[in-house]
């Protein structure tokens, strides 16, 4: 009996295998199916409201009611993502004037997105930056929820809530978003936030002037990314970036960024600097030492060869592999290089050989 | 006497015939869990991905992919031409010839004109001492080919860190292939948490799968039973 019980609860288990991916299957597929008969009908609305848009002027109060009320749901927002997207591809000023009319939508949206979960939220950002949503009419609410979800627990969360912003083009918020995911402690990548404000549509030149301004009131690890981000974007601000690096109570972090902008834009008052700070002798500053030997291949001078030549000798590799190649992107004359090869440090002549061979390479290849 | 031996063999067979039944069950519910757990699993991320709950960016996190090679000169070309078709920017293949006594480094060298570089190697970790360096930086990445005396496949991996140009690095055998959008998924985890410094991916056995730039094009199970054991064994 006891036995016969075990052998039917088996049987229950292994039904309930079967019953469970038989609705599995059932609900994904019907799911598909509804998504496309959603985004069909989401369609046929829009081309009509397009037509009226152009004649009229405005979108249906009808239709904008119909939006609010469909939209609410995440997998109807998914299904008019489609109908959005091939519309922004087929005829962009089409798009936008559709997306302008039905504006007070997302206004409506963003308050009752704001209750639900961070992936639905995550969702609604990325609608909102995806069709450039967060601009003058709607940032009301946009903007507020944008700001509000900067602090989620959820990484892709903030990462499309900065993304919005950095899409609508306001500084302010910019600076306010900064600021609000730095003092909240999140860890957010600082390699995200640098790319991220690449990608800021807008004053570029407002933004920059603010960030700079604002510069002190960040983290360390903010600032950081901030410092990267001038690197990559503006070579305006070489005599700023030698006053933060001849500040020798800054974070090394900071100061090592400072080097790097300074690599990349030669700014001769830096020389000197550069030129000591290549000179670290102290081994456990070796960092100092190798990204100054770097950045020492923008500035071709006499004494740049003699720092080189000095740190290929290093009994740090990073210091000797970094000054090869500053040394390579100089073009070593040949009467150093007949120095350094016949002298006794192998170190310095391997790492100068490895990086000619290189350049030989890259010719045959070009070539 | 003889009664009380089948009374005790009759107590025995039923304590098999209960213990048998009880992890029959106990199997089953423990697969039927792990569909569950599974395929909640599978669906959450499906519907992150669906709902753009991921980053979409693919070049945040350079990679060095490391692949230790002996032996291998079948199957090394095909890998690194599969590895040079991945979704990702950032990254380097360094192959490492453990000491081949076939072509491995032969078929490499010609198949990406890959040209002999006296290249210092950073010794950081114990390993055998190179004997030549190749490198190719024509394609989409630069593939460097480091061929040593034979010391077993550890040696080789501590080869491959030794030459990485990037502080984050792969390993792999030179008979495997990567998924295409493997790399940018496995970084994933380095952007969401500092404190991540090791990621883990799954392998999976491809018998009888086609597969074309690392994506599985067409797959079947094996014509033969002696082949369903071999790709059950990889």
């Amino acid at each position: 009996m006891q036995v016969d019980t075990l052998i039917y609860a088996y049987l229950a288990v292994c039904c309930s295998m079967i019953i469970f991916n038989t609705v599995c299957i059932f609900i994904f597929s019907h799911r598909e199916k509804k998504m496309t008969k959603v985004s069909k009908r989401f369609q046929k609305q829009v081309e009509t409201q397009i037509e009226r848009i152009f004649k009229e002027k405005n979108a249906a109060p009808r239709h904008i009611r119909y939006l609010k009320k469909r939209l609410k749901r995440t997998g109807n927002l998914l299904a008019f993502d489609m109908v959005l997207e091939q519309l922004q591809r087929e005829n962009p000023v089409h798009s936008a004037a559709y997306l302008e009319a039905i504006h007070p939508v997302f206004v409506y949206l963003a308050e009752k997105y704001q209750h639900k979960d961070e992936i639905h939220v995550t969702f609604f950002l990325y609608i909102l930056r995806k069709y450039r949503l967060l601009h003058h009419h709607v940032r009301d609410y946009t903007d507020e929820l944008a700001l509000k979800l900067i602090k989620a627990p959820s990484i892709y969360c903030r990462q499309n809530a900065l993304e919005a912003i950095y899409a609508s083009g306001n500084v302010e918020s910019v600076i306010l978003a900064l600021r609000t995911i730095d003092e909240s402690g999140v860890y957010h990548n600082a390699k995200l936030i640098t790319d991220g404000l690449l990608k800021f549509i807008g004053n570029r030149k407002r933004l920059a002037a603010r960030l700079w301004e604002s510069l002190p009131l960040f983290s360390v690890d903010m600032q950081v990314a901030l410092l990267n981000y001038f690197r990559f974007s503006s070579d305006k601000h070489r005599q700023p970036f030698l006053e933060l690096l001849a500040d020798e109570k800054q974070h090394d972090e900071i100061r090592f960024s400072c080097i790097r902008y300074l690599g990349k834009y030669p700014y001769r008052p830096a020389f000197p600097l550069l030129l000591k700070l290549a000179d670290e002798k102290n081994v456990s500053r070796w960092e100092y030492a190798a990204i100054a030997s770097s950045a020492l291949a923008s500035y071709s001078h006499p004494d740049t060869i003699e720092a080189l030549k000095n740190n290929l000798q290093s009994s740090n590799w990073y210091v000797r592999f970094n000054a090869s190649s500053s040394l390579e992107a100089l073009g070593v004359s040949d009467h150093d290089m007949a120095e350094i090869f016949s002298g006794s440090d192998r170190y310095a002549r391997e790492m100068l050989r490895y990086r000619l061979e290189q350049r030989d390479a890259r010719k045959e290849n070009e070539g | 006497m003889n009664h009380d031996f089948f009374s005790i063999l009759k107590t025995f067979l039923e304590g098999v015939n209960v213990f048998f039944v009880i992890y029959l069950i106990g199997y089953s519910t423990f697969l039927f869990l792990s569909v569950l757990v599974g395929s909640s699993t599978l669906y959450r991320r499906r519907r992150q991905e669906k709902l753009k709950n991921t980053i979409m960016e693919d070049d945040y996190v350079p990679v060095s992919i490391i692949v230790p090679a002996h032996n291998e000169e079948v199957t090394v070309v095909e890998t690194v031409k599969s590895l040079l078709q991945l979704q990702y920017r950032a990254y380097e293949i360094i192959v490492v010839d453990d000491g081949s006594s076939d072509d491995t480094s032969k078929v490499l060298i010609e198949a990406f004109d890959m040209h002999p570089i006296r290249r210092p190697i950073h010794h950081q970790l114990p390993c055998q001492a190179e004997e030549f360096v190749f490198e190719a930086t024509q394609h989409k990445v630069p593939v460097t080919l480091v061929r040593k005396k034979n010391g077993g496949k550890a040696d080789s991996l501590n080869m491959g860190i030794n030459a990485a140009r990037f502080p984050y690095f792969i390993c792999m055998d030179a008979d495997s292939v990567l998924q295409y959008d493997s790399l940018q998924k496995i970084v994933r985890p380095v952007l969401e948490n500092d404190h991540v410094i090791a990621v883990g991916g799954t392998i999976r056995a491809s018998n009888n799968v086609e597969l074309e730039n690392g994506r599985v094009k067409k797959y079947r199970l094996p014509p033969k039973t002696p082949g369903l054991y071999a790709g059950a064994g990889i």
